[in-house]
């Protein structure tokens, strides 16, 4: 069974602390997300997101506050997903709330 | 990572973030699910289990049963279910499903000698056709035979019977309900002139006492018991007394257990009747006007094969079924014999003891219901014991009332409704009707439109004897469907294994499973389970009660049903009728029998329309017309006007089954009794009219030995038996991992004291022998059984453990129902060394 | 993304020898014949872990010990922990209200005695691992809905 966390921290994922004794291969991980958009710019946000596979949006606010979840095969997806939200246009902050993998 | 926790995780992800993000999710997103998601389609049904006939309720969702529980509208149960009804939403989902036809094949041709490979319906179906027809040509109608089941539907038994009777004209049908019922049903037909039981499940609110005979409620009817229990309970001047050769979970609930040797329930029944007889208890009145007496043969032999010596030495071994008129004086002076003395040295049971249970008989205020099952049914004197049960309350006038009640307990869930009521025994035909009557087959004829003088005359094969004469090479082509023989059949490796593998035979097995049997055979079918179907049962009460089909079988698999009207097809009259029959009727020449059997008028009068358009139903949609409403119709001709009557069909899938006789859209919960029984006359207050005088039958008979008993060598009684968890030989229930983990395997329950004297410790490996045949299996000492020195107890629900390799194939000789509970063996521990040598 | 449900595939039915030999406990011995050794007794489970049940309605699982545990007319064991009663002192899960209910769905003042014989619908597991996986389908796979995106 999975080890559970409720919140890592980015230092955490980045550290490549190892997380579990199961291979690549075997693994499915679900994280939740805040992605923290310019308000003005929610719409183009929303729309970037909705192509980044695994990730599904689960609302959002007018403040530009969105929540969503990401799932992926692997740590190092986890990782680069976070770090392609980042860099898209518009987002202010990302941040890991959540992370369970099996 | 499985689906459903990926949904709980995804949610509980966005709830998180949410939270953080000040957010209000809708609902959706959170770990609730609403709506129109969550809907299950419910609908109702018997449980697929025992004779208790509990109603569930199915919840189906997207073509899958997803979940069961009891029935809060079903009188039998109101909610409750036992621990196998619980799961009955895994029982079709064993991985192993057979989901296609199988046949042993080398180089495209049936070939015994080889390995089971898959092949197409038509293929199995046309090697079927071509050995039936090849038998039947060869050897007459004597050769082929069937061996069905009291799980067989309503609908499923009919069609068998007319297939084999009106279409192969051959009597060789007989259910496995020979192996659980047989004795009860012939002690119905010999007292009463009709089968089952005259009271119903409300006695047990009734009545004051239970005495429960050789039967292990708590296990074996759970639901049945609870009622029992909640009665004694309630109210403080009731009693249970139960009586069994060894401890068990109904006699620790009982307030007196009487555990008594072996074969000796008959004398203590005859000591009751002795006891009310001399205690001024008989009910005079009552005996004068109801009932008449007669005197049994004795030294009736145990039905074993005829060069056997015991059947050599017994005097009345061909005349087991026969008896003689007598009077009151003389059947007083026969029991005279069971005093209290001799029936404690011969019991084992205490003086006190035996006379606690006779006052419970003879208090004329004490409202008595005997229970009893397999103990007393599956008897080398199974039709007395039943007699003497009928005997004690007939004395006192015990009976037809509330809570007055002798019970046949009933095993199967439709041994009553398929195998006794639509009569699939070798002797039977619909509503009590005999195959040896004349009168009997040309009523049959006439309903079922065929030729006069059509049907065999001639008693069929048993099931033991379609054992023996599989063996012997007498009977060739051969159908199972719906159980599983080869595991349950006594003396199995000598008298049942050969004759399926024997060259000259071809066996086809009909199953969901691949199970003992099916793995023996040459052919086997993928049969669809329960709700896959349409059915309909009919409990120990007397209750009928219908199912629509709620999801479809896997594969191609298909009911039995489906099966027997398809095989139908392949024949046509001249292939399997007489030709005289046919010289004489030329208007049934070259007619299929599907056509004879199913598109008679009857059978198809029924169109799909009537159906209803939200319920599936795979057979009638392959046939053209509603198939179970036209088989049990014309089934229901027989039975109506005739103290068998069914209401119409229709109702029974409005309402929680109804206990026939139906008149005027009435049930009928008693029997034989005015008031309660539609046939009863005016005035007549009890009614057996079963019986052309209108009397019950009081049979005097005595105590006679079991056929093997322990000796020097083989020193233990060896009992047979199920537990709670597993249903007979497991190929549901060990499917099931619950129910698999909740009892792991069959284990020979034993005594401490013996199991020390051989050296032998809990948990021990060991092989139990008999003169037949060998299994191993672990010792317990401890547990839900608590055996008496002498003798051991193993269920039959582990394939793994065949205890029926060393069972004994000795059968009541009247009733040919086999005694699974008495035979000789002894233990020995298996040694390391063998063990090491594996 | 819904489960693939699993359907029974014909490779396991080819050959029903090899069959019989993963399963002689459902197949039988292969040959029938044979004597087949009996496996050790298995342990109970008795960690007093909950098991998820397969549907609301499912009765509980027993997950500790209850042997020589008395069920007789003088005594029953476990409604002296799980009848309501006892639940504070005992901390055991509280007998379903269902148990309280006679025959007609009226309440009583107490346990109901139709429901006297817990083992007839709650059992102890042993560790014993399945004979064949069974491909029965938890409500909840079925009433998950496809992702929405925005």
């Amino acid at each position: 069974m999975a080890r559970e966390q409720a919140c890592w921290s980015r230092r955490d994922l980045l550290g490549g602390r190892p997380t579990s004794s199961l291979g690549p291969g075997d693994e499915h991980h679900i994280s939740g997300l805040v992605v923290h958009a310019r308000p003005e710019r929610l719409a183009a946000v929303l729309a970037s997101l909705g192509a980044i596979p695994g990730l599904e949006v689960h609302g959002d606010s007018p403040v530009g506050k969105i929540v969503a979840t990401l799932e992926t095969l692997t740590q190092d997806d986890v990782v680069r997903r976070l770090g392609e939200i980042g860099e898209l246009p518009g987002v202010l902050s990302t941040a890991l709330v959540y992370h369970r993998f099996d | 990572m499985d689906v459903s926790r990926r949904t709980v995780l995804k949610a509980q992800a966005a709830a998180a973030a949410a939270a953080v993000a000040g957010i209000d999710l809708p609902a959706e997103a959170q770990n609730l699910a609403a709506g129109e998601d969550i809907a299950l389609k419910w609908s109702k049904a018997p449980c697929r289990f025992c004779g208790t006939g509990c109603g569930v309720m199915v919840g189906v969702k997207d073509g899958r049963v997803v979940a069961t529980h009891g029935d809060m509208q079903a009188e039998v149960n109101r909610g409750l279910n036992c621990v196998k009804g619980y799961f009955l939403s895994k029982i079709m989902y064993g991985a192993d499903r057979l989901t296609r036809p199988l046949m042993r094949v080398r180089d495209g041709k049936f070939d015994k000698s080889a390995e089971l490979q898959p092949v197409s319906w038509d293929q199995a179906f046309d090697e079927m056709a071509r050995q039936w027809k090849r038998v039947l040509r060869e050897k007459g109608p004597k050769a082929v035979g069937m061996f069905g089941s009291g799980q067989w539907t309503i609908f499923e038994g009919y069609a068998a019977t007319k297939l084999m009777r009106a279409g192969f004209r051959s009597n060789n049908l007989d259910p496995n309900a020979r192996h659980c019922m047989a004795s009860a049903a012939v002690g119905f037909i010999r007292t009463f002139g009709m089968d089952e039981p005259m009271g119903c499940y409300d006695d047990f609110e009734h009545a004051d006492a239970f005495v429960l005979w050789g039967s292990n409620m708590a296990e074996m009817h759970p639901i049945l018991w609870t009622r029992v229990i909640d009665r004694r309970l309630s109210a403080p001047h009731v009693r249970i007394a139960t009586l069994s050769t060894y401890g068990h979970r109904t006699t620790e609930l009982s307030d007196q257990s009487l555990i008594f040797q072996p074969g000796t329930d008959l004398a203590i029944l005859n000591f009751v009747a002795s006891y009310i007889i001399q205690n001024g208890a008989v009910n005079r009145d009552f005996v004068d006007r109801h009932v008449k007496f007669r005197i049994a043969n004795t030294d009736i032999g145990y039905g074993l094969r005829p060069e056997h010596v015991l059947e050599q030495r017994a005097s009345h071994a061909d005349e087991a079924a026969v008896s003689q008129p007598s009077d009151f004086d003389a059947y007083a002076r026969m029991v005279s014999d069971y005093n209290l003395e001799k029936t404690a040295e011969l019991t084992g049971v205490s003086k006190e003891r035996l006379l606690t249970l006779a006052k419970m008989y003879a208090d004329p205020k004490t409202k008595v219901m005997s229970l009893w099952t397999m103990g007393l049914n599956q008897h080398v004197r199974g039709v007395w014991a039943n007699h003497l049960i009928y005997n004690i309350h007939l004395l006192t006038g015990k009976i037809s009332e509330p809570g007055n009640s002798p019970f046949s307990l009933t095993g199967q869930p439709s041994a009553c409704g398929t195998a006794r009521e639509v009569g699939t025994f070798a002797h039977r035909l619909p509503a009590d009707m005999q195959v040896n009557n004349p009168e009997h087959r040309k009523h049959a004829e006439e309903i079922w439109k065929l030729p006069p003088g059509l049907l065999n005359g001639e008693i069929g094969y048993h099931a033991v004897l379609q054992d023996r004469m599989l063996k012997d090479g007498k009977l060739n082509a051969y159908w199972i469907m719906c159980n599983n023989n080869l595991q349950t059949a006594p003396n199995t490796n000598n008298e049942t294994y050969p004759g399926y593998r024997n060259p000259a035979n071809f066996i086809v097995c009909s199953d969901p499973y691949p199970t003992v049997t099916a793995m023996a055979a040459d052919v086997v079918l993928p049969t669809a389970m329960w709700v896959e179907k349409e059915g309909a049962y009919g409990n120990a009460e007397r209750r009928t009660h219908m199912w629509r089909q709620l999801v479809n079988a896997p594969g191609d698999a298909r009911s039995d049903l489906w099966q027997l009207m398809e095989f139908s097809k392949r024949f046509t009259t001249d292939e399997v009728w007489a030709p005289d029959t046919l010289t004489a009727h030329p208007e049934y020449k070259g007619k299929s029998l599907f056509d004879v059997l199913w598109r008679n008028g009857s059978v198809d009068a029924f169109g799909l329309d009537e159906i209803g358009a939200d319920h599936e139903n795979v057979e009638s949609k392959r046939f053209g017309f509603y198939v179970q409403k036209g088989l049990f119709e014309e089934y229901a001709a027989f039975g109506r006007g005739h103290g068998h009557d069914l209401a119409p069909f229709d109702r029974y899938h409005e309402v929680r089954g109804l206990r026939w006789p139906v008149v005027d859209g009435k049930e009928t919960r008693w029997r034989y009794r005015e008031g309660h029984d539609p046939y009863v006359e005016k005035g007549a207050g009890w009614q057996f009219y079963g019986n052309p005088d209108r009397r019950a039958v009081v049979m005097a008979a005595p105590y006679e030995p079991p056929a093997e008993a322990p000796d020097q060598e083989y020193d233990l009684w060896l009992v047979t038996g199920r537990v709670l968890e597993h249903w007979h030989s497991g190929s549901m229930t060990m499917r099931v991992p619950e129910l698999y983990r909740a009892f792991t395997g069959a284990v020979m329950f034993m005594h401490p004291d013996d199991a020390q004297k051989r050296g032998l410790r809990r948990g021990q490996e060991v092989r139990i022998v008999s003169r037949r045949g060998e299994i191993r299996s672990r010792v317990e000492t401890r547990g839900r059984n608590t055996m008496p020195p002498g003798r051991v107890f193993v269920p039959f629900f582990d394939a793994s453990q065949l205890i029926n390799k060393a069972t004994l194939d000795a059968t009541d000789p009247i009733s040919k129902q086999t005694d699974f509970k008495k035979c000789a063996v002894k233990v020995i521990g298996v040694a390391m060394t063998e063990r090491g040598a594996e | 993304m819904r489960r693939l449900l699993l359907s029974a595939s014909a490779a396991w039915l080819v050959a029903g020898a090899l069959f019989a030999q993963e399963a002689p406990r459902l197949t039988g011995p292969e040959p029938f014949n044979k004597e087949t050794p009996a496996p050790p007794m298995q342990r109970q489970v008795t960690d007093d872990f909950r098991r998820k049940r397969n549907y609301p309605d499912q009765p509980p699982l027993i997950p500790h010990s209850i042997e020589g545990y008395a069920l007789d007319l003088n005594a029953n064991k476990c409604l002296a922990c799980h009848a309501r009663k006892f639940t504070e002192q005992s901390q055991a899960p509280m007998i379903s209200v269902t148990h309280y209910q006679d025959r007609e769905g009226n309440t009583l003042g107490g346990v109901s005695p139709r429901r006297y014989s817990c083992l007839a619908c709650h059992v102890p597991q042993t560790g014993a691992q399945p004979l064949v996986p069974n491909t029965f389908v938890d409500m909840d796979a079925l009433v998950e809905r496809e992702p929405r995106g925005r």
